[in-house]
Protein backbone atom coordinates (compact mmCIF):
# COMPACT_ATOMS: atom_id res chain seq x y z
CA UNK A 1 0.00 0.00 0.00
CA UNK A 2 1.21 3.67 -0.94
CA UNK A 3 0.90 6.78 1.07
CA UNK A 4 1.76 9.56 -1.57
CA UNK A 5 2.49 12.30 1.37
CA UNK A 6 2.11 12.93 4.96
CA UNK A 7 -0.80 15.15 3.78
CA UNK A 8 -3.45 12.87 2.70
CA UNK A 9 -2.93 11.47 5.71
CA UNK A 10 -3.64 14.24 7.87
CA UNK A 11 -6.71 15.67 6.47
CA UNK A 12 -9.68 13.42 8.50
CA UNK A 13 -12.62 15.61 8.43
CA UNK A 14 -12.34 15.85 12.15
CA UNK A 15 -8.86 17.45 12.04
CA UNK A 16 -9.79 20.50 9.72
CA UNK A 17 -7.56 23.39 10.83
CA UNK A 18 -8.65 26.66 12.38
CA UNK A 19 -6.01 28.19 10.95
CA UNK A 20 -3.49 27.23 8.04
CA UNK A 21 -0.73 28.13 9.93
CA UNK A 22 -1.62 25.50 12.64
CA UNK A 23 -0.66 21.95 11.24
CA UNK A 24 -3.00 19.64 10.56
CA UNK A 25 -3.72 17.16 13.22
CA UNK A 26 -5.65 13.66 13.03
CA UNK A 27 -8.12 12.30 16.09
CA UNK A 28 -7.69 9.20 14.05
CA UNK A 29 -3.76 8.95 13.49
CA UNK A 30 -2.78 6.57 10.80
CA UNK A 31 0.20 4.26 12.17
CA UNK A 32 2.46 5.68 9.48
CA UNK A 33 5.15 2.67 10.27
CA UNK A 34 3.23 0.34 9.16
CA UNK A 35 2.40 2.02 5.64
CA UNK A 36 6.02 2.78 5.01
CA UNK A 37 6.21 3.74 1.27
CA UNK A 38 7.97 1.32 -0.96
CA UNK A 39 10.79 2.24 -3.04
CA UNK A 40 10.63 3.65 -6.43
CA UNK A 41 12.77 3.36 -9.19
CA UNK A 42 12.22 5.91 -11.36
CA UNK A 43 13.74 5.84 -15.01
CA UNK A 44 13.65 7.98 -18.82
CA UNK A 45 14.41 6.42 -21.77
CA UNK A 46 15.64 8.93 -23.97
CA UNK A 47 15.26 8.88 -27.69
CA UNK A 48 16.96 12.38 -28.93
CA UNK A 49 16.78 11.44 -32.57
CA UNK A 50 16.49 8.17 -35.12
CA UNK A 51 19.98 7.82 -35.53
CA UNK A 52 21.23 8.34 -32.19
CA UNK A 53 21.54 5.61 -29.38
CA UNK A 54 18.41 5.35 -27.28
CA UNK A 55 19.78 5.67 -23.66
CA UNK A 56 18.15 5.87 -20.21
CA UNK A 57 18.55 8.06 -16.97
CA UNK A 58 18.14 6.61 -13.36
CA UNK A 59 16.09 9.71 -11.89
CA UNK A 60 17.85 10.27 -8.44
CA UNK A 61 18.45 13.98 -8.48
CA UNK A 62 15.67 16.39 -7.31
CA UNK A 63 16.25 18.51 -10.44
CA UNK A 64 17.11 17.97 -13.95
CA UNK A 65 16.91 20.56 -16.91
CA UNK A 66 16.58 19.84 -20.19
CA UNK A 67 17.63 21.72 -23.30
CA UNK A 68 19.62 22.44 -25.87
CA UNK A 69 22.51 23.26 -23.72
CA UNK A 70 25.88 20.97 -23.93
CA UNK A 71 26.11 21.39 -19.86
CA UNK A 72 22.24 20.76 -19.28
CA UNK A 73 21.45 17.55 -17.09
CA UNK A 74 19.99 15.86 -20.41
CA UNK A 75 21.31 17.72 -23.10
CA UNK A 76 19.38 17.37 -26.37
CA UNK A 77 21.27 18.75 -28.88
CA UNK A 78 19.14 19.37 -32.29
CA UNK A 79 17.07 21.99 -33.87
CA UNK A 80 13.70 22.71 -32.34
CA UNK A 81 14.91 22.65 -28.64
CA UNK A 82 15.46 25.72 -26.98
CA UNK A 83 18.65 25.93 -24.53
CA UNK A 84 16.68 25.58 -21.21
CA UNK A 85 13.81 23.91 -22.35
CA UNK A 86 11.93 21.86 -19.35
CA UNK A 87 13.29 21.11 -16.19
CA UNK A 88 11.97 18.00 -14.40
CA UNK A 89 11.53 18.08 -10.27
CA UNK A 90 10.42 16.42 -7.38
CA UNK A 91 7.66 17.94 -4.96
CA UNK A 92 5.87 16.28 -2.41
CA UNK A 93 6.48 12.81 -3.86
CA UNK A 94 5.35 13.33 -7.21
CA UNK A 95 8.16 13.99 -9.89
CA UNK A 96 6.55 16.83 -12.46
CA UNK A 97 7.56 18.14 -16.03
CA UNK A 98 7.45 21.69 -16.09
CA UNK A 99 8.13 23.73 -19.92
CA UNK A 100 10.47 26.68 -19.71
CA UNK A 101 8.66 29.27 -21.99
CA UNK A 102 10.36 27.29 -24.39
CA UNK A 103 9.58 28.75 -28.04
CA UNK A 104 7.81 24.96 -29.52
CA UNK A 105 6.52 23.47 -26.01
CA UNK A 106 7.07 19.99 -23.91
CA UNK A 107 3.65 17.81 -24.38
CA UNK A 108 3.24 14.92 -22.73
CA UNK A 109 1.31 12.01 -24.04
CA UNK A 110 0.55 14.05 -27.04
CA UNK A 111 -0.77 17.17 -25.09
CA UNK A 112 0.86 20.54 -24.54
CA UNK A 113 1.62 21.28 -21.28
CA UNK A 114 2.76 24.02 -18.86
CA UNK A 115 3.38 21.63 -15.93
CA UNK A 116 2.23 17.63 -15.66
CA UNK A 117 2.73 15.03 -12.55
CA UNK A 118 4.18 12.52 -13.94
CA UNK A 119 3.18 8.87 -14.37
CA UNK A 120 4.38 5.88 -15.26
CA UNK A 121 4.32 4.65 -19.43
CA UNK A 122 4.39 9.28 -20.17
CA UNK A 123 5.76 9.57 -23.02
CA UNK A 124 7.68 13.59 -23.06
CA UNK A 125 7.69 14.81 -26.63
CA UNK A 126 10.50 17.52 -26.94
CA UNK A 127 11.32 18.98 -30.11
CA UNK A 128 12.02 15.55 -31.91
CA UNK A 129 12.86 14.13 -29.07
CA UNK A 130 11.05 11.46 -26.74
CA UNK A 131 11.32 10.82 -23.20
CA UNK A 132 9.53 7.93 -21.91
CA UNK A 133 9.21 8.13 -18.06
CA UNK A 134 8.96 4.80 -16.00
CA UNK A 135 8.26 4.17 -12.39
CA UNK A 136 8.57 0.86 -10.78
CA UNK A 137 7.79 0.19 -7.04
CA UNK A 138 9.58 -2.23 -4.91
CA UNK A 139 8.09 -4.16 -2.56
CA UNK A 140 6.37 -3.49 0.01
CA UNK A 141 7.56 -3.74 3.40
CA UNK B 1 -3.91 45.44 -16.85
CA UNK B 2 -2.52 42.40 -18.48
CA UNK B 3 -0.54 42.13 -21.68
CA UNK B 4 -1.49 39.90 -25.25
CA UNK B 5 1.22 37.78 -24.13
CA UNK B 6 -0.12 36.71 -21.03
CA UNK B 7 -0.48 32.90 -20.86
CA UNK B 8 -3.94 31.68 -19.40
CA UNK B 9 -3.41 28.67 -17.88
CA UNK B 10 -5.76 25.81 -16.48
CA UNK B 11 -4.96 23.49 -14.05
CA UNK B 12 -6.79 20.30 -13.24
CA UNK B 13 -7.30 19.44 -9.65
CA UNK B 14 -9.92 17.11 -9.43
CA UNK B 15 -11.38 15.45 -13.03
CA UNK B 16 -13.30 12.57 -11.08
CA UNK B 17 -17.11 12.79 -11.22
CA UNK B 18 -20.23 11.68 -8.87
CA UNK B 19 -17.34 10.56 -5.76
CA UNK B 20 -14.10 10.61 -5.05
CA UNK B 21 -11.91 7.04 -6.03
CA UNK B 22 -8.31 7.12 -4.40
CA UNK B 23 -6.38 3.61 -5.22
CA UNK B 24 -3.87 2.13 -7.72
CA UNK B 25 -5.90 1.87 -10.97
CA UNK B 26 -6.95 6.01 -10.87
CA UNK B 27 -3.70 6.98 -9.80
CA UNK B 28 -2.89 8.69 -13.61
CA UNK B 29 -6.33 10.62 -14.10
CA UNK B 30 -6.97 11.12 -10.32
CA UNK B 31 -9.59 10.18 -8.10
CA UNK B 32 -10.65 14.02 -6.82
CA UNK B 33 -13.57 14.87 -7.62
CA UNK B 34 -13.91 18.53 -9.59
CA UNK B 35 -12.10 21.20 -9.10
CA UNK B 36 -9.96 23.29 -11.83
CA UNK B 37 -8.34 26.80 -11.69
CA UNK B 38 -7.79 29.28 -14.62
CA UNK B 39 -4.70 32.01 -14.21
CA UNK B 40 -4.60 34.99 -16.59
CA UNK B 41 -1.62 36.94 -15.40
CA UNK B 42 -2.46 38.40 -11.84
CA UNK B 43 -6.10 36.93 -11.50
CA UNK B 44 -7.36 33.47 -10.94
CA UNK B 45 -10.98 31.82 -10.34
CA UNK B 46 -11.61 28.28 -9.39
CA UNK B 47 -14.15 26.43 -11.13
CA UNK B 48 -16.12 23.73 -8.69
CA UNK B 49 -14.51 22.91 -4.98
CA UNK B 50 -14.76 19.05 -4.80
CA UNK B 51 -12.21 17.30 -3.28
CA UNK B 52 -9.56 18.02 -5.86
CA UNK B 53 -9.61 21.70 -4.05
CA UNK B 54 -7.83 20.65 -1.05
CA UNK B 55 -4.10 20.16 -2.58
CA UNK B 56 -5.07 23.67 -4.16
CA UNK B 57 -5.85 24.99 -1.14
CA UNK B 58 -2.39 23.64 -0.29
CA UNK B 59 -0.29 25.14 -2.41
CA UNK B 60 -2.45 28.60 -2.42
CA UNK B 61 -1.90 28.72 1.55
CA UNK B 62 1.90 28.52 1.29
CA UNK B 63 1.70 31.09 -1.41
CA UNK B 64 -0.32 33.09 0.94
CA UNK B 65 2.33 32.91 3.82
CA UNK B 66 4.81 34.02 1.35
CA UNK B 67 3.01 36.81 -0.35
CA UNK B 68 0.36 37.60 1.93
CA UNK B 69 -3.35 37.44 2.09
CA UNK B 70 -5.26 36.94 -1.77
CA UNK B 71 -8.70 36.59 -2.66
CA UNK B 72 -10.22 33.53 -4.07
CA UNK B 73 -12.71 33.63 -6.08
CA UNK B 74 -14.86 30.47 -6.36
CA UNK B 75 -17.46 29.66 -8.97
CA UNK B 76 -19.82 26.75 -8.26
CA UNK B 77 -21.55 24.41 -11.52
CA UNK B 78 -23.96 23.61 -9.05
CA UNK B 79 -24.25 22.29 -5.28
CA UNK B 80 -23.73 18.44 -5.82
CA UNK B 81 -21.57 17.16 -2.96
CA UNK B 82 -18.67 16.19 -5.37
CA UNK B 83 -18.26 19.98 -6.32
CA UNK B 84 -18.91 21.23 -3.00
CA UNK B 85 -17.39 18.61 -0.72
CA UNK B 86 -13.73 19.50 -0.60
CA UNK B 87 -14.32 23.42 0.77
CA UNK B 88 -14.28 22.77 4.16
CA UNK B 89 -10.47 21.58 3.47
CA UNK B 90 -9.53 24.32 1.08
CA UNK B 91 -7.05 25.96 3.77
CA UNK B 92 -6.93 29.93 2.75
CA UNK B 93 -10.31 29.64 4.39
CA UNK B 94 -9.08 29.38 7.59
CA UNK B 95 -6.25 32.21 6.68
CA UNK B 96 -7.34 35.32 8.49
CA UNK B 97 -7.57 38.45 5.96
CA UNK B 98 -8.21 35.89 2.76
CA UNK B 99 -11.02 37.12 1.09
CA UNK B 100 -13.08 33.96 -0.13
CA UNK B 101 -15.78 35.01 -2.61
CA UNK B 102 -18.14 32.39 -3.79
CA UNK B 103 -20.10 31.97 -6.41
CA UNK B 104 -23.44 30.10 -7.63
CA UNK B 105 -26.49 30.07 -9.03
CA UNK B 106 -30.08 31.63 -7.89
CA UNK B 107 -32.00 29.32 -9.30
CA UNK B 108 -31.82 26.84 -6.18
CA UNK B 109 -34.86 25.76 -3.96
CA UNK B 110 -32.71 26.94 -1.02
CA UNK B 111 -30.30 29.89 -1.02
CA UNK B 112 -27.21 29.49 -2.01
CA UNK B 113 -25.51 30.44 1.50
CA UNK B 114 -28.33 27.73 3.51
CA UNK B 115 -26.98 24.71 1.33
CA UNK B 116 -22.75 25.25 1.78
CA UNK B 117 -23.49 26.32 5.26
CA UNK B 118 -25.27 23.02 5.61
CA UNK B 119 -22.57 20.97 4.48
CA UNK B 120 -20.46 22.43 7.32
CA UNK B 121 -23.44 21.97 9.74
CA UNK B 122 -22.04 20.55 13.56
CA UNK B 123 -23.71 16.67 12.20
CA UNK B 124 -21.29 16.59 9.18
CA UNK B 125 -17.91 18.55 10.10
CA UNK B 126 -16.22 20.07 12.99
CA UNK B 127 -15.41 23.34 11.77
CA UNK B 128 -18.81 25.82 10.67
CA UNK B 129 -18.57 28.48 8.19
CA UNK B 130 -19.24 31.19 10.63
CA UNK B 131 -16.11 30.24 12.16
CA UNK B 132 -14.06 30.38 9.24
CA UNK B 133 -10.94 32.50 9.69
CA UNK B 134 -11.39 34.31 6.01
CA UNK B 135 -13.65 36.59 5.19
CA UNK B 136 -16.53 34.35 2.94
CA UNK B 137 -18.59 36.02 0.73
CA UNK B 138 -21.54 33.90 -1.06
CA UNK B 139 -22.94 35.08 -4.17
CA UNK B 140 -25.76 34.02 -6.47
CA UNK B 141 -24.98 35.09 -9.95
CA UNK B 142 -27.36 38.12 -10.72
CA UNK B 143 -26.32 38.62 -14.52
CA UNK B 144 -25.14 36.27 -17.12
CA UNK B 145 -22.12 37.74 -17.20
CA UNK B 146 -19.27 39.21 -14.95
CA UNK B 147 -15.53 40.07 -14.67
CA UNK B 148 -12.67 38.90 -12.70
CA UNK B 149 -9.88 41.61 -13.19
CA UNK B 150 -9.12 40.36 -16.70
CA UNK B 151 -10.57 37.29 -17.01
CA UNK B 152 -14.29 37.43 -18.47
CA UNK B 153 -17.05 35.28 -17.45
CA UNK B 154 -20.47 34.24 -19.26
CA UNK B 155 -23.05 31.35 -17.63
CA UNK B 156 -25.18 29.60 -19.09
CA UNK B 157 -27.78 27.41 -17.08
CA UNK B 158 -27.87 23.90 -18.13
CA UNK B 159 -31.03 21.86 -17.07
CA UNK B 160 -30.30 18.61 -19.04
CA UNK B 161 -28.84 17.80 -15.27
CA UNK B 162 -31.05 16.78 -11.84
CA UNK B 163 -31.09 20.40 -10.33
CA UNK B 164 -29.85 21.85 -13.33
CA UNK B 165 -26.04 23.32 -13.35
CA UNK B 166 -24.04 26.37 -15.04
CA UNK B 167 -21.55 26.04 -17.61
CA UNK B 168 -19.11 29.00 -17.93
CA UNK B 169 -16.96 30.62 -20.96
CA UNK B 170 -14.05 31.93 -20.04
CA UNK B 171 -12.59 34.62 -21.63
CA UNK B 172 -9.23 36.39 -21.51
CA UNK B 173 -5.98 37.14 -23.63
CA UNK B 174 -8.01 36.50 -26.96
CA UNK B 175 -8.24 32.88 -25.72
CA UNK B 176 -11.66 30.88 -25.14
CA UNK B 177 -12.21 28.15 -22.14
CA UNK B 178 -15.80 26.49 -21.74
CA UNK B 179 -16.35 24.51 -18.59
CA UNK B 180 -19.19 22.48 -19.30
CA UNK B 181 -19.74 19.89 -16.79
CA UNK B 182 -22.87 17.66 -15.64
CA UNK B 183 -24.85 18.25 -18.26
CA UNK B 184 -26.45 15.21 -20.50
CA UNK B 185 -26.73 16.59 -23.83
CA UNK B 186 -27.68 13.17 -25.59
CA UNK B 187 -31.29 14.40 -24.31
CA UNK B 188 -30.75 17.68 -26.39
CA UNK B 189 -28.70 15.99 -29.69
CA UNK B 190 -30.40 12.54 -29.65
CA UNK B 191 -33.83 12.85 -27.60
CA UNK B 192 -36.34 10.15 -28.25
CA UNK B 193 -38.76 12.60 -29.33
CA UNK B 194 -37.45 15.80 -30.94
CA UNK B 195 -38.90 18.93 -30.10
CA UNK B 196 -38.37 22.56 -30.82
CA UNK B 197 -37.18 22.60 -26.90
CA UNK B 198 -34.54 19.81 -27.70
CA UNK B 199 -33.68 21.50 -30.45
CA UNK B 200 -32.68 25.07 -28.89
CA UNK B 201 -31.03 23.30 -25.95
CA UNK B 202 -29.09 21.77 -28.56
CA UNK B 203 -28.35 25.05 -30.61
CA UNK B 204 -27.58 26.87 -27.35
CA UNK B 205 -24.84 24.35 -26.51
CA UNK B 206 -23.25 24.34 -30.00
CA UNK B 207 -22.95 28.00 -30.08
CA UNK B 208 -21.66 28.27 -26.30
CA UNK B 209 -18.92 26.04 -27.21
CA UNK B 210 -18.27 27.22 -30.48
CA UNK B 211 -14.57 27.90 -31.67
CA UNK B 212 -13.44 27.27 -27.67
CA UNK B 213 -9.85 27.28 -27.29
CA UNK B 214 -10.53 24.48 -24.82
CA UNK B 215 -13.73 22.57 -23.81
CA UNK B 216 -13.35 20.97 -20.57
CA UNK B 217 -16.88 18.52 -21.07
CA UNK B 218 -18.63 15.80 -19.26
CA UNK B 219 -18.22 13.12 -21.01
CA UNK B 220 -18.98 10.54 -18.35
CA UNK B 221 -20.18 7.28 -20.25
CA UNK B 222 -19.45 4.82 -23.14
CA UNK B 223 -21.82 4.32 -25.46
CA UNK B 224 -22.64 1.17 -23.78
CA UNK B 225 -23.24 2.79 -20.58
CA UNK B 226 -25.40 6.10 -21.56
CA UNK B 227 -28.08 3.46 -22.92
CA UNK B 228 -28.15 2.07 -18.84
CA UNK B 229 -27.90 5.28 -17.45
CA UNK B 230 -30.16 8.07 -19.55
CA UNK B 231 -31.26 10.57 -17.38
CA UNK B 232 -28.35 10.61 -14.83
CA UNK B 233 -27.37 13.75 -16.11
CA UNK B 234 -24.22 13.13 -17.66
CA UNK B 235 -23.07 12.60 -21.52
CA UNK B 236 -21.91 9.89 -23.80
CA UNK B 237 -18.20 9.91 -25.11
CA UNK B 238 -19.07 9.40 -29.02
CA UNK B 239 -21.35 12.36 -29.03
CA UNK B 240 -19.55 14.58 -26.95
CA UNK B 241 -16.48 14.25 -29.50
CA UNK B 242 -18.98 14.96 -32.49
CA UNK B 243 -20.46 17.76 -31.06
CA UNK B 244 -16.90 19.53 -29.98
CA UNK B 245 -15.77 18.67 -33.50
CA UNK B 246 -18.78 20.58 -35.66
CA UNK B 247 -18.43 23.66 -33.54
CA UNK B 248 -14.61 23.95 -33.98
CA UNK B 249 -13.18 23.21 -30.68
CA UNK B 250 -9.88 23.01 -31.03
CA UNK B 251 -9.16 21.21 -27.73
CA UNK B 252 -11.38 18.76 -25.39
CA UNK B 253 -10.02 17.89 -22.43
CA UNK B 254 -13.44 14.89 -21.52
CA UNK B 255 -13.62 15.63 -17.73
CA UNK B 256 -15.73 13.58 -14.78
CA UNK B 257 -14.47 10.56 -15.15
CA UNK B 258 -17.13 7.85 -14.20
CA UNK B 259 -15.77 6.16 -10.25
CA UNK B 260 -16.10 3.25 -12.13
CA UNK B 261 -12.96 3.79 -14.42
CA UNK B 262 -9.67 2.97 -14.71
CA UNK B 263 -6.52 4.75 -16.16
CA UNK B 264 -6.16 2.03 -17.98
CA UNK B 265 -10.02 2.32 -19.64
CA UNK B 266 -9.24 6.01 -20.41
CA UNK B 267 -5.73 5.11 -21.96
CA UNK B 268 -7.95 3.28 -24.16
CA UNK B 269 -10.39 5.69 -25.29
CA UNK B 270 -7.57 8.22 -25.95
CA UNK B 271 -5.98 5.79 -28.01
CA UNK B 272 -9.02 4.98 -30.08
CA UNK B 273 -10.48 8.93 -30.62
CA UNK B 274 -7.20 11.14 -30.10
CA UNK B 275 -5.36 9.82 -33.43
CA UNK B 276 -8.97 10.40 -35.56
CA UNK B 277 -9.96 13.60 -33.98
CA UNK B 278 -6.43 15.14 -34.16
CA UNK B 279 -6.19 13.75 -37.96
CA UNK B 280 -9.58 15.75 -39.01
CA UNK B 281 -10.30 19.36 -40.42
CA UNK B 282 -10.43 21.13 -38.42
CA UNK B 283 -8.09 19.04 -36.32
CA UNK B 284 -9.34 18.37 -32.39
CA UNK B 285 -6.45 17.32 -29.29
CA UNK B 286 -8.49 15.25 -27.99
CA UNK B 287 -7.43 14.11 -24.12
CA UNK B 288 -8.46 12.73 -21.18
CA UNK B 289 -8.22 15.57 -18.00
CA UNK B 290 -6.15 14.39 -15.62
CA UNK B 291 -5.05 15.71 -12.20
CA UNK B 292 -1.54 17.69 -11.56
CA UNK B 293 -1.78 18.84 -15.36
CA UNK B 294 -1.44 22.66 -16.15
CA UNK B 295 -1.83 23.33 -20.04
CA UNK B 296 -1.50 26.65 -21.23
CA UNK B 297 -3.36 28.28 -23.85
Amino acid sequence: MTVKNAENANSDAAAAPRTADSSLSSTMRLPMEEFDAPDAEMVLDVRSVDDAKPYSIRIEKRTYEIGRRSDADIPLIQPGISRRHARLFHLHSEEIIEDLNSTNGTYVNGVRITRCVLQNNDVIRIGDATLLFTRTHGSVK
Amino acid sequence: MSSQTTPLSVTFWGTRGSISTPGGSTEKYGGNTPCVSVRYGEDSIILDAGTGIRVLGIRLASQIREEGASTQHILLSHTHWDHIQGLPFFQPAYIKGTDLVIYGSAQKERFLESILSGQMDVNYFPVQMKELAANVSIREFEDRFMTIGDIHIEMQEQILHPGGSIRFKITAGGHKIVYATDVEINAAFEPDEPTRETRRLADEYSAFIQDADLLIADGQYTESEYALKKGWGHTSVPLLLKVAHAAHVRQLAVFHHDPEHSDAHFDALEQQYAATYGSTLPPMRVFWAREGVTIEL
